[in-house]
């Protein structure tokens, strides 16, 4: 070993000898050709090593060349590569020009391949790091809603750290993953949103509970160098069956570029105020109680109405013997005057401005032998809801190292520790909403949330106060989580290189709910609840990949990736719940008299071999295939393995034709490919579960019973199927890029057609059979779309650029085939009317719920005796929460050190359920529900007679059995589009001395929905209660409410 | 390039097959296990069997012969014969998918080698099937349970069931009366109704077979009296001691049927005013035990087309966390013994019969015995003994059992006026065809009308 190392220090003495043996002097200034001003960081590199220098201020350079080198480098964001040999010359200056046509743009594709951006035939996006940051949204999935054709984001919002849901070009599978891959620096990274679910819970626990976070919010939005957005199965077709969604291909910032020696310290400060942006109105002229409607269902008139408040009787318990009233969730009560109460503003009362503050650090810096950049990234969110907040601390170091000229390695990682507190949402007696908008303006929520006696004060004692629920029952997550990856790359010839990269992502996500004796939600209430749920995620991922590229002639170029890749993950899943607690406010699992564990292990490997073949002929014509192999836990055991091709080509005509002063460029590219989704594991077999026996009314009976365990045959555990193979994408695209005016114009349009076949659904049989439902490749479904990108700039002048730019997409989704004798299939459990549905020849995901009956013209039929329309026995659909289409226009405008900037971002369509304001209207609390001192006259025609409707009814039966949720879903459902300006920008780049500490100053403030409109009567329309975890969208049940933010930010520069 | 295509090849191949083995590694699920054990399959078996008998079946036939009333929501629909294949799905799926499914595979598990687990396993498999052509008529049996093999089993007549039934249980008893040292294991706590006493269960056959028998009272008045009572005698029946009860616990999942239901469905459910009234007229000693009063102290029903929030509710010795419900009592025998004879013209006989059942209901339901009560209603003699009497007095003993709608289906006793809103013309004789079996069966026999009678009813 000694000996080893004495060698290797000779070696390296020699080198370095060698290195300074008859070394030469350059110097030199580089400058812009087209103005002929100093280019300023322009990088000059030694060909075929790390070393270089950058040039100063004045574009000045001096750079030690090794004897034997004579071939120098000049490279610039923007410009065109540039070589020069040395001729004997100790002066080069060199004017670079400007690549106006950005046909040296390198992208990176699927497994970290980075390709130039005129040879793609596939379809992909690029968003800049700056443009996730500067939207200063603590998770980069929301960071990218509206910046890239035929993608849709969708927040759940409510509470910090709530997910974001990300779909490209529309739904692509039932019930398998629908979002894409994310993939940071060529390794998989888990964007999965965990919900708390215990073994013995039936239901769909995405419909109540907190809104849990997408992992994806783990990653620090300042470490985002770029992303990538892979959009049809053709980018994605290396990742196989993890593909079938598309890819997120992020690339992280990393340590100074070769030949930059300086250390580089950043420092930014963000201050963000964030309020409710939206919430229904209340009404304040009418009390809680009942029968106050001036005229009522049955004809009488009764203007009074009964004051009905909660009331627990003297000894302040509730369920007791003395218990007065225990109040109503209703306000159909007395006017306020006649019931001598001052109405309050709970619901303003309740929110808070809600501060974040952001600060971000980071070193970068770099030698001859490699580079290094160390970041350091904190968030504090807290949120409208009060005690509700997210905390983020991500500590990231990227590495470079080149040993030998040929042999280079790189290190990254990346620790996070995340996690927060949320407030419970949606359907239960414990939600925030639930109980907050339903409260009537006669009773001040804020006036104490406990009684002396500990229980529970509100103004109906089956809702928690959502003062109670913030205080007493709070979730609280806690995620630590390292991720990163290491590599060796061997370049043994400058044509052909091997590299290695072994990837993890490990975390463990610890969560607790608790709720306090006295609370209304659990099962047992009021007993108290606590719930400790850990989740261990552990993805061990490497590629071998070999690469090769050679000139085959002058216009023939060839190249060649091949390479093998395998993916272990694990995940275990660890829940204990306990019940009826004894001891108040003492949260451990000790002081519960009913206890209950659950667990799931989830092991999944799959493992590839994949080839990229690329022909290039005069930069003008491309043509690239892939292909993977891939074998996988989770396909059937009688599958084998599973092959994914993709084709994909691209002509620049412009190459051809004779470009002109307008027309400066044009590329038509074309792709076909198949990628895939992966069942679910463990569907391939069939096992005994420990059953739960519903009937749809109780919580049913489940195991263990009486304390005896039970394991058995279910209704609900699918028999395996043995030859389960992954879904399968088609996509075929087309594309077309023009640019024109030198570039200043820039126009992108794709249209695809992605066909989902062989998709795995629960496919229900005959019962008779012992056997209720058989995993099966059945489904078919289909999406055709066009995206269309266009970017300008409209003024380019030195102190002053304007650009403007957009996206527009539109994507049709159909469901073409179930299995044989399934009509429907709901993809999850809703809320049974409403619930969400594929059916043949429709839309993936509609709303199916209650309708009014309705005559050949669409008329309503209203029954002649009541005036009121008529339910259809029949459901049928009510809705289509998917867009009709998305588009967003962004703008700036940078004059001097001024720049202003925005983003307006439109939804067309994409249906809601607003379950709460039917259910407000219903209670007589919504705002338009105060006009009751009149008859309403439903537009409709006479069931029977088609005589159009001349019988007025009552308010009460108008707000409650019509536009209430006595009446039918499909009245509940609203267009959930919007335009809104969805950042507003405007920042100031102070003008300082480079010689300073300080080198460089922005300030800067920014608006987020600063302006929405829609007709949507809820929350901000950008609400999911069912989060990222869930393929149903479209429901808004007491939803948490959105926010608009102000943002305020200074970075420096040292 | 012959090499570089080599070089590819070879450790695709080689890569290819390790492959395959390195990802089978991880494809069984560590979950879930692929074998069990016999006890295990015998405690789900006996909480399918009995929330069948105690769950949805049954609140909707105690709201058919009125003892209950549908009161709110989906209840309603109940109350208004409006229910369709829709409706019972989930129960339809839990008979088999759930129940028979799981009992047929003990019985295959146990095998010769444990005849005591088979010979629960086919009485409770028996009792499940009794139950569902009980409902459903004519039903899927002797294809059915035959999984990927066939997901189209033929419709068997329901008289062929019932045949099966008894041939079964004699079966049963045969395995139950083997001695210990014939079974390798034997039954226990896993048993969680009987505890492993083959004894009971034994009785337990006995009277299954006695309900089936005097099932067939339309289709064989005397045979099917003759065969009750034969397999009354060899049941050796003494006292409520013999009962097989649905056993619940007072944890979240394991609660009484009627418990859970009126907890998280508070009202949609309440008593039903000809049962109450009825009760009420006669001074029923166990009206307090299977109602509540009213605010006002009052023991009120709700009419078969009202609503009333302030009406009874189910009372706490059938709705309490833990209380225990009745499948197979000492009781229902003695009133079959009691119709049997009467059928057969042996009113003395019935007379006694019918005396014992009601006095031994009183004391299961009141805990002891009433005297000014049963002076007058359990005083019956040969000569004053009548089927309306009988039918009547197990129509009260037998409050909740989804077996009053059978025996009102075979009597038309006691005399219910059907809802006059109901959406079919009189009270629903059977379930309608579940809509799983027209969408994935294609040798499903339809029936949707409500008023088509069964078999056993025609």
């Amino acid at each position: 070993m000694r000996k080893l190392a004495a060698t290797l220090l000779l070696v390296s003495v020699c080198m370095v000898n060698a290195a300074f043996a008859q070394s030469k002097t350059i110097t030199g200034t580089i400058t812009s050709a087209t103005d002929n001003e100093p280019l300023p960081g322009a990088t000059v590199l030694v060909k075929g090593t790390t070393t270089g220098t950058v040039t100063d201020l004045d574009g000045k350079y001096v750079l030690v060349v090794p004897a034997e080198k004579e071939v120098l480098v000049y490279t610039y964001l923007g410009f065109k590569t540039h070589e020069e040999s040395l001729g004997g010359r100790s002066t080069i200056n060199v004017a670079l020009e400007e690549d106006i046509l950005g046909l040296e743009t390198i992208v990176v594709t699927a497994l970290g391949i980075p390709k130039e951006k005129l040879s793609l035939g596939i379809s992909t996006q690029e968003v800049g790091g700056d443009r996730i940051s500067s939207s200063g949204e603590e998770n980069f999935i929301e960071g990218l809603s509206a910046k890239a054709a035929g993608v849709q984001v969708t927040g759940a919002a409510g509470t910090p750290g709530a997910s974001s849901k990300i779909i490209i070009r529309g739904p692509s599978t039932f019930t398998n993953e629908n979002q894409p891959l994310v993939v940071i620096d060529g390794v998989p990274i888990d964007n999965g949103t965990n919900n708390t679910v215990a073994g013995d819970y039936a239901f769909n626990s995405t419909l109540n509970g907190v809104s849990n976070s997408n992992r994806a919010i783990d990653i620090n939005p300042d470490d985002i160098e770029s992303i990538n957005i892979l959009k049809g199965p053709a980018a994605a077709a290396l990742y196989g069956s993890r593909a079938g969604s598309g890819a997120i291909i992020i690339t992280t910032k990393r340590g100074n570029k070769a030949g930059d020696k300086a250390i580089h310290i950043n420092f930014s400060s963000t201050l963000e105020v964030n309020q409710v942006s939206k919430l229904p109105a209340q009404q304040f002229e009418y009390a809680q109680g009942t029968g106050g409607g001036k005229q009522k269902n049955d004809g009488s008139v009764d203007p009074e109405g009964n004051l009905v408040e909660a009331d627990p009787g003297p000894d302040l318990l509730w369920d007791t013997d003395d218990d007065g009233s225990p109040g109503t969730p209703s306000s159909w009560g007395p006017t306020m005057a006649n019931a001598g109460r001052t109405p309050v503003d709970n619901v303003a009362d309740f929110f808070e401005t809600g501060l974040t503050y952001n600060n971000n650090l980071s070193i970068s810096g770099g030698t001859d032998r490699g580079s290094l950049r160390l970041s350091i990234g904190n968030t504090q969110d807290n949120g409208v809801i009060p005690t509700t907040e997210y905390n983020r601390t991500s500590i990231r170091i990227n590495s470079d190292m080149r040993i030998w000229d040929k042999f280079k390695v790189a290190a990254d990682a990346n620790v996070i520790t995340s996690g927060g507190t949320k407030a419970q949402n949606g359907s239960n007696l414990s939600g925030v909403m639930l109980s907050l908008l339903r409260a009537p303006t006669s009773y001040d929520l804020s006036d104490g949330y406990e009684y002396a006696s500990g229980a529970n004060r509100n103004y109906y004692s089956a809702y928690d106060n959502p003062y109670w629920t913030i205080y007493n029952n709070p979730f609280n997550d806690k995620i630590n989580r390292v991720l990163g990856n290491v590599s060796a790359t061997y370049t043994p010839r400058e044509w052909m290189n091997v590299t290695y990269r072994l990837g993890a992502d490990s975390y463990t996500d610890e969560r607790k709910q608790i709720f306090s004796i006295g609370s209304n939600d659990p099962a047992n209430a009021p007993g108290g609840q606590i719930e400790e749920n850990t989740i261990r995620y552990r993805q061990i991922y490497s590629d071998l990949i070999a690469s090769a590229s050679k000139e085959v002639n002058k216009d023939v170029n060839i190249n060649l990736t091949i390479g093998n890749n395998l993916t272990d993950i694990d995940v275990n899943y660890l829940y204990a719940r306990g019940r009826d607690l004894t001891i108040p406010d003492y949260y451990n699992l000790l002081n519960a008299a009913d206890l209950y564990a659950s667990q799931t292990t989830t092991r999944q490997r799959s493992a590839a071999f994949f080839g990229d073949f690329g022909f290039e002929y005069q930069s003008m014509l491309f043509l690239n295939v892939t292909g993977r192999n891939e074998w996988s836990s989770t396909y059937g055991p009688n599958q084998g393995s599973a092959f994914f091709p993709s084709v994909s080509g691209a002509f620049v005509f412009s190459e051809v034709l004779n470009t002109n002063k307008i027309w400066s460029f044009g590329k038509l590219r074309f792709a076909y490919a198949q990628a895939g989704i992966e069942p679910q594991p463990y569907s391939a077999d069939t096992y005994f579960s420990s059953p739960i026996y519903t009937d749809g009314f109780t919580d049913g009976f489940s195991f263990p019973y009486l304390g005896l365990p039970g394991f058995g045959f279910s209704q609900t555990n699918a028999q395996g199927n043995p030859d389960l193979k992954p879904e399968r994408l088609t996509g075929t695209e087309l594309g077309l890029e023009l640019k024109f005016w030198q570039g200043r114009i820039d126009f992108d349009v794709t249209v695809y057609k992605q066909v989902s076949s062989d998709i795995l659904l629960t496919k229900p049989v005959a019962s008779t059979s012992g056997i209720a439902y058989v995993f099966d490749n059945a489904g078919e479904m289909e999406n055709k779309g066009i995206e269309l990108t266009l970017n300008a700039d409209v003024i380019k002048r030195k102190n002053l650029i304007w650009n403007v730019g957009g996206n527009f997409s539109k994507n049709e989704n159909k469901v073409t085939k179930l299995a044989d004798g399934v009509e429907e299939i709901e993809i999850e459990a809703g809320f049974g009317d409403p619930g969400a549905y594929v059916q043949v020849g429709q839309p993936y995901g509609l709303l199916y719920g209650s309708r009014w009956l309705r005559d050949e013209n669409g008329n309503l039929l209203i029954n002649g005796n009541t005036g009121m329309p008529i339910a259809d026995s029949i459901s049928g659909v009510i809705g289509d929460p998917y867009p009709d289409w998305l588009m967003n226009i962004n703008t700036g405008l940078t004059y001097k050190r001024l720049t202003v900037s925005g983003l307006l971002d439109i939804r067309k369509g994409g249906d809601i359920w607003c379950g709460t304001i039917a259910r407000m209207n219903r209670l007589g609390i919504s705002e338009a529900s105060a006009d009751r001192d009149t008859t309403f006259l439903i537009d409709g025609v006479i069931d029977g007679t088609g005589a159009p409707n001349t019988v007025e009814v009552s308010p009460e039966n108008y707000w409650q059995n019509y536009l209430g949720d006595n009446g039918v879903s499909e009245q509940q459902v609203f267009d959930g589009g919007w335009v809104r300006l969805r950042e507003v920008k405007i920042a100031y780049e102070f003008k300082l001395d480079p010689k300073n500490v300080v080198k460089g100053l922005t300030v800067s403030a920014t608006g987020r929905n600063l302006w929405l409109k829609t007709d949507y009567p809820g929350v901000d329309p950008e609400t999911s209660l069912t989060g990222a975890g869930s393929n149903i969208t479209g429901f808004d049940w007491f939803n948490n409410p959105g926010t608009k933010s102000y943002l305020f930010t200074v970075s420096a520069s040292f | 390039m012959k090499k570089i295509l080599l070089i590819i090849t070879i450790p695709a191949i080689l890569f290819g097959s390790g492959c395959k083995g390195w990802v089978e590694d991880v494809s069984e699920s560590p979950n879930l296990p692929t074998e069990v054990t016999p006890a295990l399959l015998l405690t789900v078996s006996e909480v399918a069997m009995q929330s069948l008998y105690t769950g949805q079946l049954a609140r909707t036939s105690s709201i058919l012969v009125q003892q209950h009333a549908g009161n709110d929501f989906q209840m309603i629909e109940v109350r208004d014969y409006a229910f369709d294949e829709q409706d019972n799905t989930n129960e339809w799926k839990t008979i088999y998918a759930d129940a028979l499914v799981n009992q047929q595979e003990l019985i295959n598990v146990a095998g010769d080698a444990n005849p005591y687990y088979r010979g629960i396993a086919t009485i409770l498999k028996c009792m499940t099937i009794g139950l569902a052509t009980d409902y459903w008529g004519d039903i899927p049996y002797s294809q059915a349970l035959q999984g990927s093999e066939n997901f189209n089993p033929d419709y068997d007549a329901q008289e062929s069931i019932i045949v099966s039934i008894q041939a079964d249980l004699n079966n049963a008893i045969s395995d139950l009366s083997a001695p210990l040292s014939a079974n390798a294991f034997i039954p226990g706590v896993d048993d969680f109704i009987h505890g492993g006493n083959t004894a009971q269960w034994i009785k337990a056959a006995h009277m299954l077979k006695a309900r089936y028998a005097n099932r067939l009272s339309k289709k064989d008045p005397t045979g099917s009296a003759n065969d009750a009572l034969a397999h009354l005698a060899m049941a050796g029946l003494a006292s409520n001691a013999d009962n097989t009860m649905a056993i619940f616990g007072v944890n979240g999942n394991e609660l009484n049927s009627w418990a859970s239901f009126n907890d998280a469905r508070q009202d949609y459910i309440k008593m039903g005013e000809f049962f109450i009234d009825l009760l009420n007229s006669t001074n029923d000693p166990r009206i307090g035990f299977y109602a509540t009063q009213t605010p006002d102290a009052l023991y009120l029903g709700v009419p078969n087309n009202g609503v009333n929030f302030d009406a009874s509710n189910t009372g706490p010795l059938y709705s309490s966390d833990a209380a225990p419900l009745p499948l197979l009592t000492y009781y229902e025998m003695k009133f079959i013994e009691a119709e049997a004879n009467l059928r057969l013209g042996n009113t003395e006989a019935a007379a006694t019969a019918f005396n014992d059942a009601v006095k031994a209901n009183i004391i299961a339901t009141t805990g002891g015995p009433n005297t000014g009560y049963e002076d007058i209603f359990a005083a019956e003699t040969g000569a004053t003994i009548s089927l309306d009497k009988i039918m009547t007095q197990k129509y009260i003993a037998m409050f909740t059992q989804p077996e009053v709608w059978a025996d009102w289906r075979r009597t038309n006793l006691p005399a219910i006026t059907p809802n006059p809103d109901g959406k079919t013309d009189g009270i629903p004789r059977r379930f309608a065809t579940c809509i799983d079996e027209r969408l994935y069966n294609s040798n499903a026999v339809i029936i949707s009308d409500l008023l088509t009678p069964v078999w056993w009813d025609e």
